[in-house]
Order: structure tokens, then C-alpha cells, then sequence
């Protein structure tokens, strides 16, 4: 098989996803051209040698719609073989977006590809595409389904995670991310959004909360205790009778951020590595894509990081750094505990809760983290993983080269 | 044109009068085929200028024969004449043809599905016109198009919450949400339908307007989106698994309401046929609709059996606790079923030592732990500590010293299990009592009571239906390995198997 090779990763950074946020005023085609446009300056490459574009993108409707990745791709004003594929694997669409990219190049079908994504929340708000799994009542009756923060919080009291053991892990993940940008720990990766007069629209992570301490998360009231009351929580108690009542412990400041933002990841083969002169900073190593129970829907990461620790003939301890999403607080503290590794192991640069999830971007976002970060701390292995709607997770190895 | 049914006659302005002509419409074979003939009739009749609905009787009480839906046994043929007279009413809707309602008395579900047919609707202000939506929890959805024509006219969430739960709107109400359009005296009925007809001699409705098409509402507008999102959760947790009209009723609205009508009424057919065949429906349907006698059994009768009914329950889930069952899934099971109440719940409420008359040689561990709560003041509701704390009479929680008292197993059973632990128990109670004082009789009266006093739940149909609908070998077999480890009240008495097997019902 052909080593799939990773040249570049390029994000945006992530605006806040409301109508006050800084790349609000941007449409989402715009950001994934920039991003699709930075790759192809930073790496000087004649875009004909690139077979195909894949973007992740959770709300692909209206401004979204329609195929965004070929949209990009003509916007970013690449030639004209170049062609785009939008993938949805929810929260998990940027990763596998990349997990498609490098399979191309793996299979030899292709010879350098872009996996990416991008999501505009503050446009394309949370929701809007919809879906028969939420909406359509014999789907939603047959499936137990409930919103995911209600599984967030089903998972922390089937776990007995309590809200101080949530809130300390957003105050880490705030107080991670703060000190990353100190350090300027992203700066290989991150690009600033500009407008078309070159003049800077937004260079930083705008949504962080440096100042986030145990207090301050304490006055927060639960974001999902009414819509629980509402038959959510019964719904959940149906499919896990073992439960009295659900403990509702997660809030805004221990969920990931909404946010706008995008990425992409610059794959390909050795051939193309030479005749660019480009560093294959790392290949992939296996990527893999599970089903979990939909209702607690938040535990695939550990499933999807174990089949794919196996497919690598790995196991967890081979991982230098793992980049977990932190959809919410109580699914990385039952990955750490799944998988029994350590918080100095996990989301090092900080995650989600404090630098927002720009849904159908991240997956890629945080492969670029963990490979900066790799190389900065002169590590080999990461694994990438993400929870995913309906019950799935994915997860992505790599290995510095 | 004069049917058993319907009459139909023109009158002097060229506008056909439709009368229906029984009291309280029973809707068979033979109406179908009288609403068939006379529409055919009608959509022959080329020169007409419009039809006005009415009854003989001063009622819309229209309702399907059961009994000839369930005597058509194959799904094919319910569907296949579900939609026959569905397709003839539909024809006479689209003609073109202006078609008025006069609505006088009473209009049940029936009755509603055929006035929504019309064009105009004019309710009768001296009668007392009322439209009756029965909770349909327990009853069938619509099957010639309401749960398509009340939606696209009044809006989705104002029909579901009408269909759901159970209201009586009078006729200023039915106006205010524009259900009906017009409200007059009724000797001006006949005058103001001629008026509607005479200025409106094209008339087609909203749902095949295509001016008006883009107007109707659809289950993914931003409203109607959050609404059921949140409805089918609100449903599925007051019906857990059971009442399955309602999941169908809503499933109708929803996969409809994305369609055009003619798509839309297919869609509600084939959901009533299902529903029709389902399990729990020919229960409930056999029991409180079908079975109509007047009830010789005496109130004292049935506060025996309601009494020993809530006791055993409560015994039986204080049981399960003893055998290592957490009070959580003991809880959770009795609401699964549709009880009103978990079993400890119910112990709390009617005071935790009324479950010892119900204790035997076997129960020494229960009767041990009832008298330790005693000691410790947990005697229930009354003094705000049970088997759950309260505070000024709200449940709070579990008590929290419950599992420390008595330890639950490692290994917890199936939901599953623990629900059939209850269920079996509660019905070999109503047995027990049925035995001892009825005398063997009329089992059906048994069940209607059983639902409707003493608090089983309603989608078993009462005790010897569901028996019944889940096959009386199994009830015998796992009554059978329940008794050789849980006590004589698994033990069945041969007479009530001869009542099920000899019974016809």
C-alpha cells in the first residue's frame, strides 16, 4: 500500500459562531478558498497535480449547500480538473474528509488530494439541514433519540462524572489553550482570514476564555435541564433503565464552543512529495469509523480509537499525544478512562471547550494541532479522534516521518 | 338517487342536496359503496352548481364498524377499501364543484373526516354542535385523510394537540381556529351555502391550490421543526413503548404533511391499516370500544379487587427488591408498562405496611425489611420517607439508604424481565380475585374493568385479552418457572385457562 504523506495542514482560526463574531461577515466558501488557496501558496504547487478536494461540512444547505468543496475549488480559482467532494460524517466530517483524502493516495487512485473541511455556524446556524433522525417520529421513536447534550449528560451520570469533575477539566482545557497561544504553538498551521483588500478580518482564536476558573464555571447554570424536563431525559431513561434521573452537569463553559472556521490537509504520494520538494512531515498510519449506541451516542471515540490502534498493530501506549474533540467535558474524561491514559497525554494545547468547534473543520483542525505539537515536542505517534451525532466515532493515527 | 345511506336530489338552483341518512353512521361495506354511487353520480351530473352535505339526524356521529374492518382479516383488503372510500370522496372534493358542510350535533372522528372534504363549512348555531376528539391514545387514527386535511387547514401543532389530547371544541371555538367558516341560525343554513355556492362556482382547496401551495405548512418550517423534535419526545416518554396510535398518528402528520395530498393520504392509510392489525390496538379496541354491555359488577366488588390490585403491586416490586433488583429498574418498570405509579412509589403512597396482607410463608425478608423501615420512621408519603425521600409530598429521590439495607445484585435482569415479573403478578392477582369472588363471569366485563377501575394499564386490553393476545402457553409456561421459585401466586388456577380457552371473545 502507499504511504499516504502529510505535506501541510492550514486552518482558519476560529470566530465566534454568532452574528457579533469576527468571521461572521465571511461566507463559508470564502474561508475554505483561503484555506484551499494558503495550501497552494505555501507548498508553491501547480493545482492540476491535485485529483480532488474533500471538505467535511454538517449543515451542507444554502450558503453551504450545493457541494461546497467544488465551490471552493472554483472560487480558490484552481484548475479546472480539480475536482470537490462534500462529505458529512457529523462532528467527524473534517477527519474523515482527510481519512478519504489519504485513501485515494493509499489506494493509488489518486496522487495528492486535500481533506478538509468547513462549517460557518454563525451563518448556518446549529440544526438547519434538519434530518429524519431527529424530525421523522418513527425514526426518532425506534432509535431512542435524544439532542446530544442529553447524551453528554446521560454519559457523565451513567459514568459518574460530576460537575466538578467536568469543570475541571474545562478550566485545563481553557488554561491549555491559553498557554498554546502564548507560546504560539499553532502558528505553523494557523493562517489569518483577510479580506480582499489584504486587511486582517481575524488571526486569533477569538473564543477563549483564559480568564475561566472553577467560580466562574460554577455560576453556570445546565444547558440542558429543561429541554430534559421537556421528555428528553424520559426518552433517555427508557433506553437506560438502570438510571434514576439524569444529571445534568454540562453548561456553555464545559461544551464545545460555537464557532466559525476552516481547514484543510495537503495529502499525497512520495512522487509528488520529490517533484514539489516537499517534507512529508507524517503519513498516516490507519484511520478507522464506527457505530456505537446512539442514545449515550458520544462513545465511539474509544471504539473507533481501539479498531484503529488494531488495523496499526498498536496499542494505546504507542500514542505519543492524543487529540480527543471536546464535544463535551464527560466524553474525553470516558476516553481517558477507556483507554486509560493520561491528561498529559490528551488535548495538550487544550480543545473545543476552549477554542470552539467549527463542526465539519475540526477534524481536520485538530490533526494539524497534534502534529505541530508532535514536532515541537520532537514525538512520533498521535491519534485523532472525534465523538460523532447518532452514535459513531472515527479516529485517525499518524506518524511523523 | 335514493341509498340505504345517502339521498341524494337537485333542487331548483341545479345544487344537489347529499344527505346522510343514518343516525350515527356506521361506516361498512355498504356505506363505502353508497358513498361511491353517489359521487359517481354526482360527478356525472355535469350542469350542477354545487353539493351541500348534511344529515338526517342531527348528528356527524360517524365511526367505522369494527367489526367489519377486523372481518376483512388481510391488510390488502382493510387498505384496499379504506382507500375506496377515501379515492370517492376525494373525487368529489376535486370536481371543481363548490361543496358545503352543514354541520349540526355532535361530529366525531368520522363525521369530522368526511366535513373536511368540503369547501365551506357552516355549523349549525342552535344545535349542539360540538366536534368530540378522543384521546387517541387508545383509540385509531383517522383513515380518509384528517390527519392530512385538519394540518394543512389549521396547522400541525393545533391538530396534533386537538387529535391528542382528548378536547371538545363548540363552534366559536371551532371558528376562531378555522376549522369550520362560517357559524349560522339554522333556518339561514340552507341560505348561506346557496351564497357560498353561487359566488364561488370554482372551488378547489388550499392543499391543491397551486397558487396557494407554497403556503401550506410542512414539518420542517423552523416552527413545526422544534415542535416535533420536542412532541415525539414528549409522547414517546408519556407512552414509553405502548399506545402505538400515537407514534402512528404523528408519523402520519409528519411523512404527510412533506407531500402533496394524494401522496399524504396513501401515507395515513397504509399507518391505519398497520395499526389496525397491531396487537395492542385489537386489545384496547376489543375492549373499550367492542365491548359494550352495561357493567353488572358492584363498586364494593371493585374496591376489593382495586385494593388488592395496588397492594399486590406494590408487594411485588418491594419483592424484586429483596431479590436484588435495584429500586431504580423496579421503579423504571412500573413506569415502562404504564402503571400510574412505580411499585415503591405506590407502597409509599398507600403506607408501606398495607403490602403485608399480601406477604406469604416466602416473603419473611420483605416482611424484615418493611418492619426495619417502620423502625426508622420510613413509613411512606405520609411521613415524607419511604422507599423515597419527599419534601411537602414531591418525590425527591430513591431513598438513599435503600441499597445499604438491602444490597442489589451484581448481575441487574433485563428491564424486560422485571416488567414481566410485574405484569404476570398483576394479572394472576385479578385472577386470584376473579376466582374467589365472580363466580365465573363474563370475562370481558373483568377486563373492561380491570383497565378502566382497577388500574391495569390500558394496552393490555384487560387481563384475559392479554392473555390471550400473548398465547395462553407461554402465560402458562413462564407462570410455570416463575412459581418454582417465587410462591403459590404464580400458581394459575385450571378454571381461569378453561375461561380463556372456552371463552369466545
Amino acid at each position: 500500500m502507499t504511504d499516504a504523506l502529510i505535506f501541510d495542514t492550514v486552518r482558519t482560526p476560529r470566530g465566534k459562531g454568532k452574528r457579533s463574531g469576527s468571521l461572521n461577515e465571511v461566507p463559508p466558501v470564502q474561508l475554505a478558498s483561503k484555506v484551499l488557496k494558503a495550501i497552494e501558496e505555501r507548498n508553491n504547487i501547480d493545482t492540476k497535480d491535485i485529483d480532488d478536494v474533500v471538505l467535511g461540512c454538517v449543515h451542507p444547505i444554502g450558503e453551504q449547500g450545493a457541494d461546497i468543496a467544488r465551490t471552493a475549488v472554483l472560487e480558490a480559482n484552481w484548475h479546472q480538473t480539480v475536482s470537490g467532494v462534500q462529505v458529512d460524517r457529523f462532528c467527524a466530517s473534517g477527519l474523515e474528509a482527510v481519512n478519504i483524502a489519504a485513501a485515494q493516495v493509499m489506494s493509488d487512485q489518486a496522487d495528492m488530494s486535500v481533506g478538509g473541511g468547513v462549517e460557518s455556524m454563525s451563518r448556518v446556524p446549529l440544526g438547519s439541514s434538519g434530518g429524519a433522525w431527529m424530525a421523522d417520529p418513527t425514526v426518532a421513536y425506534n432509535s431512542y433519540f435524544v439532542p446530544q447534550g442529553i447524551s453528554a449528560d446521560l454519559l457523565a451520570t451513567k459514568y459518574n462524572y460530576s460537575r466538578t469533575d467536568v469543570d475541571k477539566y474545562a478550566v485545563s482545557s481553557q488554561k491549555r489553550a491559553s498557554e498554546a497561544w502564548k507560546e504560539k504553538r499553532f502558528k505553523n498551521s494557523i493562517i489569518s482570514v483577510k479580506d480582499q483588500n489584504d486587511l486582517p478580518i481575524l488571526e486569533i482564536d477569538e473564543y477563549m476564555r483564559p480568564d475561566t476558573t472553577m467560580q466562574s464555571l460554577g455560576a453556570l447554570d445546565p444547558s440542558f435541564e429543561k429541554m430534559g424536563a421537556h421528555g428528553f431525559d424520559d426518552v433517555a431513561i427508557l433506553k437506560y433503565p438502570e438510571l434514576e434521573t439524569i444529571k445534568h452537569v454540562h453548561h456553555a463553559g464545559n461544551s464545545s464552543g460555537i464557532v466559525d472556521g476552516a481547514a484543510g490537509v495537503l495529502i499525497g504520494n512520495k512522487k509528488m512529495g520529490d517533484k514539489y520538494e516537499l517534507k512529508a512531515r507524517a503519513k498516516i498510519r490507519s484511520f478507522a469509523s464506527i457505530g456505537s449506541e446512539p442514545t449515550i451516542m458520544l462513545t465511539g471515540p474509544a471504539d473507533s480509537a481501539e479498531k484503529a490502534l488494531k488495523k496499526a498493530n498498536m496499542k494505546a501506549s504507542d500514542i505519543d499525544l492524543f487529540e480527543m474533540n471536546e464535544a463535551f467535558a464527560a466524553v474525553v474524561l470516558r476516553f481517558m478512562d477507556v483507554l486509560k491514559i493520561d491528561h498529559s497525554k490528551v488535548n495538550v494545547n487544550g480543545g473545543a471547550i476552549a477554542l470552539g468547534h467549527p463542526l465539519g473543520a475540526t477534524g481536520a483542525i485538530i490533526l494539524g494541532t497534534v502534529l505541530d505539537e508532535l514536532e515541537r515536542r520532537d514525538l512520533s505517534t498521535g491519534l485523532i479522534t472525534l465523538c460523532v451525532g447518532a452514535g459513531m466515532g472515527t479516529a485517525t493515527i499518524i506518524e511523523r516521518i | 338517487m335514493n341509498l340505504n345511506n345517502i339521498k341524494i336530489n337537485i333542487d331548483d338552483d341545479d345544487i344537489i342536496n347529499f344527505i346522510i341518512k343514518p343516525n350515527n353512521l356506521n361506516i361498512n361495506n355498504e356505506v363505502i359503496n353508497d358513498f361511491q354511487k353517489a359521487i359517481d353520480y354526482i360527478a356525472s351530473e355535469k350542469s350542477v352548481a354545487g353539493v351541500i352535505i348534511s344529515t338526517e339526524h342531527n348528528n356527524y356521529n360517524f365511526n367505522y364498524d369494527l367489526n367489519y374492518l377486523y372481518s376483512l382479516n388481510e391488510p390488502v383488503l382493510i387498505f384496499e377499501n379504506i382507500t375506496k372510500l377515501s379515492k370517492s370522496l376525494r373525487k368529489l372534493e376535486t370536481l371543481g364543484k363548490p361543496i358545503v358542510s352543514l354541520i349540526s350535533g355532535p361530529v366525531s372522528l368520522g363525521g369530522l373526516e368526511i366535513i373536511l372534504h368540503s369547501h365551506y363549512k357552516i355549523a349549525d348555531a342552535e344545535s349542539e354542535t360540538q366536534f368530540i376528539f378522543k384521546n387517541l391514545k387508545y383509540e385509531l387514527i383517522p383513515s380518509i385523510g384528517a390527519s392530512q386535511r385538519l394540518p394543512r387547514k389549521i396547522g400541525i401543532e393545533q391538530s396534533l394537540e386537538l387529535f391528542l389530547n382528548d378536547k371538545i371544541i363548540n363552534t366559536e371555538d371551532a371558528l376562531k381556529i378555522k376549522l369550520i367558516d362560517k357559524i349560522s341560525p339554522k333556518d339561514k343554513l340552507i341560505e348561506h351555502a346557496k351564497e357560498y355556492i353561487l359566488n364561488n362556482l370554482i372551488a378547489v382547496q388550499p392543499w391543491d391550490d397551486k397558487k396557494h401551495i407554497n403556503k401550506q405548512p410542512t414539518p420542517f418550517s423552523n416552527d413545526n421543526l422544534g415542535y416535533f423534535i420536542s412532541k415525539i419526545a414528549m409522547l414517546h416518554s408519556n407512552t414509553s413503548d405502548h399506545y402505538p396510535s400515537v407514534k402512528t398518528l404523528i408519523s402520519s402528520v409528519y411523512e404527510g404533511l412533506n407531500t402533496d395530498m394524494n401522496s399524504g393520504l396513501k401515507i395515513e392509510a397504509r399507518h391505519f391499516t398497520w395499526l389496525l392489525g397491531n396487537i395492542e390496538t385489537k386489545s384496547m379496541i376489543g375492549t373499550l370500544i367492542l365491548y359494550n354491555s352495561k357493567h353488572k359488577i358492584k363498586e364494593s366488588e371493585i374496591t376489593i379487587f382495586r385494593k388488592s390490585f395496588i397492594e399486590n403491586y406494590a408487594a411485588e416490586g418491594v419483592r424484586l427488591l429483596i431479590n436484588g433488583v435495584t429500586a431504580t429498574m423496579i421503579e423504571n418498570a412500573g413506569k415502562r408498562l404504564g402503571f400510574e405509579l412505580g411499585p415503591l412509589a405506590m407502597a409509599d403512597k398507600i403506607e408501606i405496611q398495607s403490602i403485608l396482607p399480601q406477604l406469604d410463608s416466602t416473603d419473611a425478608s420483605v416482611a424484615a425489611l418493611i418492619r426495619s423501615m417502620q423502625k426508622d420512621k420510613r413509613n411512606g408519603l405520609s411521613s415524607n420517607k419511604g422507599f423515597y425521600d419527599y419534601e411537602e409530598g414531591f418525590r425527591k429521590h430513591i431513598w438513599k439508604g435503600l441499597p445499604e439495607l438491602i444490597p442489589p445484585a451484581e448481575q441487574q435482569q433485563d428491564i424486560g424481565e422485571v416488567e414481566n415479573r410485574l405484569i404476570y403478578s398483576a394479572v394472576n392477582d385479578i385472577f386470584y380475585n376473579y376466582i374467589k369472588y365472580s363466580e365465573l363471569q363474563d370475562p370481558l366485563e373483568y377486563d373492561y374493568i380491570a383497565i378502566n377501575n382497577i388500574g391495569l394499564p390500558k394496552w393490555t386490553g384487560g387481563p384475559f385479552t392479554w392473555v390471550k393476545q400473548n398465547n395462553i402457553n407461554n402465560y402458562i409456561k413462564n407462570n410455570e418457572i416463575y412459581s418454582r421459585t417465587l410462591g403459590s401466586r404464580f400458581i394459575i388456577n385450571k378454571k381461569i385457562i378453561e375461561v380463556i380457552q372456552n371463552k369466545v371473545f
